[in-house]
């Protein structure tokens, strides 16, 4: 079996296809992110803006200290904060219902939307079985003899891949730039 | 142990990641897709970046707000290249004395070695004196510097981490520009000046056509 290919060393490397591969794996993630912050217009400004800081900045990015969806998000958050300090020096605007802007958020209320992103990013990316007993524990909060029983699994299975499950998700969303 | 606590079998270092979990709306689960032509965007915008930063000692990308604390910068940084530009630039220029008051520290020059080719003619000569208030100036000695449409020349000072920066201004050629109160030139040793679109964007452009390095 070939050697599945490494994006995130890849892309400290400078690789011909990384930057590509790191949009696929992780432009909606940093496009949802500046969207809902910001709207779609600037959306595609800052989406730009983050995935060219990034390559341009990629020596920084130190994959034994978190996810490169994490390290890329962490950009976001800064250009999207960023952003929206430079639009509140702005002389005021006329708002229009229409023009599909958000309400204009906060920097705890960005950092805490990056940070529900990145967690939802986190679940989604485990493989079905760490994630379905993940979501036991967390969303219905059951038991480990609980979530066993539920999902006819030795309970060794469920401890193991719960933990395991974590520490990635945790990974993902540790890196800040 | 914290399993089988009220959290569910979440060990305690996750609890934290539980307590998120709680929070998430539907929507938090929905990744919105980028529009079509935003990749070309990135591509265009990387390659011009690197056509740009071939030779660039510093490469701010950061953008609006990156004057204003806590500054933000996601940069290479070449300090060797500036060294070796100052040390090149001190061998050829003479110290001056332009008769305006304070103690001079230092003197540096500015050069374009390995920058913007619309400043290939140009160099300046940046002499850092201390004013009697106790704060910084640069006095500046320039020549032949370009004139670009749409642009202006901004001065900056540096830090060696390319992690923060202040303009003092608009360069309009030579004379005596101030540090702000405070600020300690040692902390910001990289002396730069950048060609800037008039685009009301006050971060760096990344276009530097002169910088040299205080020794100190």
């Amino acid at each position: 079996m070939p050697e599945a290919y490494d994006v995130e060393a890849s892309f400290v490397a400078g690789d011909d296809q990384a930057l590509r591969r790191a949009y696929d794996a992780h432009g909606r993630l940093v496009y949802t992110l500046c969207r809902r912050s910001l709207g779609s217009d600037a959306a595609t400004d800052v989406t730009q803006e983050v995935f060219a800081a990034g390559w341009f900045a990629r020596r920084q990015y130190d994959p034994s200290r978190g996810s490169l969806g994490g390290w890329l998000v962490g950009i976001a958050r800064n250009k999207v904060i960023d952003h929206l300090r430079a639009q509140g020096r702005r002389p005021s605007t006329v708002e229009t219902p229409s023009s599909g802007l958000p309400a204009v958020l906060t920097e705890a209320e960005v950092e805490g939307l990056a940070d529900r992103l990145l967690l939802a990013d986190a679940l989604a990316q485990l493989p079905d079985r760490p994630k379905r007993l993940i979501e036991l524990a967390f969303f219905e909060q059951l038991t480990h003899p609980e979530i066993a029983e539920r999902c006819d699994l030795p309970i060794g299975t469920v401890k193991s891949d719960i933990r395991r499950g974590l520490a990635r998700m945790r990974r993902h969303l540790e890196p800040k730039p | 142990m914290s399993y089988d606590t009220p959290l569910g079998p979440v060990p305690e270092e996750y609890a934290d990641l539980a307590a998120l979990a709680r929070t998430l709306s539907l929507s938090d689960t929905h990744l919105d897709s980028p529009p079509d032509d935003l990749w070309p965007a990135i591509q265009h915008r990387v390659a011009a970046g690197e056509q740009a930063h071939m030779n660039r000692p510093i490469a701010p990308v950061d953008t609006a707000a990156s004057r204003f604390p806590p500054r933000r910068m996601y940069v290479a940084l070449s300090a060797a290249a500036a060294i070796v530009a100052a040390l090149i630039g001190l061998v050829a220029f003479a110290s001056g004395d332009n008769g305006l008051p304070g103690t001079r520290v230092e003197q540096l020059a500015l050069t374009n070695k390995g920058l913007e080719s619309a400043g290939a003619g140009s160099y300046a000569k940046a002499t850092l004196v201390r004013i009697d208030n106790g704060s910084y100036a640069l006095d500046i000695d320039t020549r032949g510097l370009p004139s670009v449409p749409e642009s202006f020349l901004e001065l900056w000072i540096i830090d060696k981490t390319i992690s923060g920066m202040y303009s003092l201004g608009p360069l309009h050629g030579s004379g005596r520009y101030l540090l702000p109160e405070h600020v300690d030139p040692v902390s910001f040793p990289i002396v730069d000046v950048s060609i800037e679109p008039t685009d009301g964007k006050p971060a760096h452009s990344g276009k530097s056509i002169l910088r040299g390095q205080l020794a100190a």
